[in-house]
C-alpha cells in the first residue's frame, strides 16, 4: 500500500513519504498529491528542499497539515 | 555529505519557466530524477537542482511534455572545476609535481639504523654499508635486503648473524656478535703425499707429538731453519712440533725527541647534507677579515656528521669538520724519561715480532752501548709452533 506518512519536526520541517507528485506550490502553501487525496501544507516562507518519487521535504513556518478530499 | 557526493558526481542549477512549473517536477519525479534545492520564484518560475547526466538524458522531453522553458543557471561539480581550470596548466601541473615530489621523496633512503652488538661493530657495519654503495639518497628499490645481509655477515667475521629490513624510508640493520675461530691454515703439502717436517726458524727443540713419521732430531737440541725433525719414511709426516724462538728488539736512548703538538689555531668548516650529498659551503675568501687566513700545512682533523631528528632520521643535517693546527717540536727529556720512551718503543717492536701463539717464557732487559750511541735491548723467550710440512727431495 502506498498510503502517506507525514513526519512533522516542529514547526519548521516536514517531511512527507510516498507521495505522488505536486499539485502547486507557493511560498504560502504547498498541495501534494497522494493516495489518500492532496496534503496541504499551509505556512509561511514554504520552500521544498528536497525531493524525489517517493520522498518529499518541506521546511519553513508551518502552520498547518491538512488533506482535501 | 550529500554535497560532496553531488560535488563529485556533477550538478546542475535550473531555471523553469512556464505555465505549469508543477507537472514538469511530477515528471521528473515519475522518472526517477532526483530534485533538490527546489525553490519557488514565481508562479510560473522555479529553480532546482539536478544531476548533471539525469538533465542530458531527460530534461529536453520532460520540458516540452510540460510545456516549460529549462535554463542552467549554474553548474556545479569535479568536471566543471576540471574544466574550468584546464586553460590554466601550471596550475594543473602544480600537485602533480607534488605527487611526484611525494612519490620521489617516499620511495628513497632517508636514514640507516644498527642495533646490536657493541659500538665498534655498529660502525664498522655502517662503513662497509657505505662502501657497499648504500647510502642516503638511494632508492628503496634498489636495495636488496637478503643480498646485504649475506654481504655484511661475509665481511665481517665477528657477526654471527645479520638482519636487514625495510621500514619505510629506513634501513633497519640487526646485527649479533658470535665467536670468530680462525681456519686454521692448511699444509702446504697435499695430505696424500709423502712429507718431512722441518722446523721454520731457528729454536730450541721444546717438545716434539709424533703421530706418523719417525723423529730424527732429539727434543732439546738446537735445530735450524729448515731442519727436519720429523721424518716421514715415503708418508706424510703429521706432528706437532714446539720449539723456544729467542726474539730481540731494540731502541736509541735519545735524549731529545719530536712530539707533535697542537698550536691552538683551528678551522672550522661546516657543510650541508642533503640525501647524503654533501654541499660545501664556500669559503668567503675574498672577504677582508678572511685575507691572511691560509689552509694549515699540517693539522689533525674532527669530521662530525648530524642528521636533523631526535635519531637523524631526517635526510638533511650539517657536516663539521674541525682542523687543528700541529707542528713538530723538539723536546728535552730526562734519562728516566729517555730510558721509559726507548723501553716502550723496544716493547712495542717486539710485541710486532711475537707470533700470536707464541707464550713469553722469559724476557731480559738491558742496555747497551753500540757505536758510540745506547740502547734499550729487550730480548724474549717464546714457546712456539714452529714445525712446517716440507716435501721430500727425490
Amino acid at each position: 500500500m502506498r498510503i502517506p506518512s507525514i513526519r512533522l519536526y516542529g514547526k519548521r520541517k516536514a517531511q512527507i513519504l510516498t507521495h505522488k507528485g505536486i499539485k502547486s506550490c507557493s511560498d504560502r502553501h504547498i498541495e501534494i498529491f497522494s493516495v489518500a487525496g492532496v496534503i496541504c501544507v499551509c505556512g509561511r516562507q514554504l520552500e521544498i528542499t528536497e525531493i524525489n518519487d517517493e520522498y518529499l521535504c518541506v521546511k519553513g513556518v508551518i502552520e498547518s497539515i491538512s488533506y482535501k478530499t | 555529505m550529500y554535497k560532496v557526493l553531488n560535488y563529485i558526481q556533477n550538478y546542475v542549477e535550473i531555471k523553469i519557466t512556464g505555465e505549469r512549473p508543477q507537472k514538469f517536477i511530477n515528471i521528473c519525479l515519475r522518472r526517477r530524477i532526483a530534485v533538490w534545492k527546489l525553490t519557488r520564484v514565481s508562479d510560473t518560475e522555479f529553480t532546482m537542482c539536478m544531476l548533471s547526466s539525469e538533465y542530458v538524458k531527460n530534461i529536453r522531453s520532460a520540458a516540452a511534455k510540460a510545456g516549460v522553458k529549462v535554463k542552467i543557471i549554474k553548474k556545479e561539480g569535479i568536471l566543471y572545476t576540471f574544466r574550468k581550470y584546464k586553460a590554466r596548466k601550471a596550475l594543473a601541473l602544480l600537485p602533480l609535481l607534488l605527487c611526484a615530489v611525494f612519490v620521489l621523496i617516499s620511495s628513497t633512503l632517508w636514514n640507516i639504523t644498527v642495533e646490536g652488538a657493541d659500538y665498534g661493530a655498529q660502525q664498522n657495519t655502517l662503513k662497509l654499508v657505505s662502501e657497499l654503495g648504500i647510502k642516503r639518497g638511494m632508492f628503496m628499490s634498489n636495495i636488496n635486503s637478503r643480498a646485504l645481509a649475506e654481504e655484511l655477515l661475509s665481511n665481517q667475521n665477528n657477526l654471527c648473524w645479520v638482519g636487514v629490513k625495510k621500514r619505510g624510508m629506513t634501513l633497519h640493520i640487526e646485527i649479533a656478535e658470535g665467536t670468530y675461530y680462525e681456519s686454521k691454515k692448511a699444509d702446504t703439502v697435499p695430505a696424500k703425499e709423502p712429507c718431512d717436517i722441518a722446523v721454520s726458524k731457528d729454536c730450541l727443540l721444546y717438545k716434539v707429538i709424533v703421530e706418523q713419521g719417525q723423529q730424527v732430531t732429539e727434543t732439546g737440541n738446537t735445530a735450524l731453519k729448515g731442519q727436519v725433525v720429523v721424518a716421514g719414511e715415503g708418508k706424510h709426516a703429521k706432528a706437532s712440533v714446539s720449539g723456544i724462538v729467542w726474539y730481540k728488539a731494540e731502541a736509541v736512548i735519545e735524549n731529545e725527541i719530536d712530539v707533535l703538538t697542537y698550536t691552538g689555531e683551528e678551522i672550522t668548516e661546516k657543510s650541508l647534507l642533503f640525501f647524503g650529498l654533501k654541499i660545501d659551503s664556500p669559503r668567503w675568501k675574498w672577504l677582508p677579515w678572511n685575507w691572511n687566513k691560509k689552509d694549515f700545512e699540517s693539522y689533525n682533523s674532527i669530521y662530525t656528521e648530524k642528521y636533523a631528528g631526535r635519531e637523524g632520521e631526517f635526510p638533511f643535517g650539517v657536516a663539521k669538520l674541525t682542523k687543528k693546527e700541529t707542528v713538530w717540536e723538539k723536546k728535552e727529556l730526562s734519562v728516566e724519561e729517555a730510558i721509559k720512551t726507548a723501553g716502550e718503543k723496544a716493547d712495542a717492536a717486539l710485541d710486532a715480532a711475537v707470533p700470536d701463539d707464541g707464550r713469553i717464557l722469559k724476557t731480559k732487559r738491558e742496555i747497551i752501548t753500540k757505536n758510540g750511541l745506547q740502547y734499550y735491548c729487550v730480548t724474549a723467550e717464546v714457546l712456539e709452533e714452529v714445525g712446517v710440512t716440507v716435501s721430500v727431495e727425490n
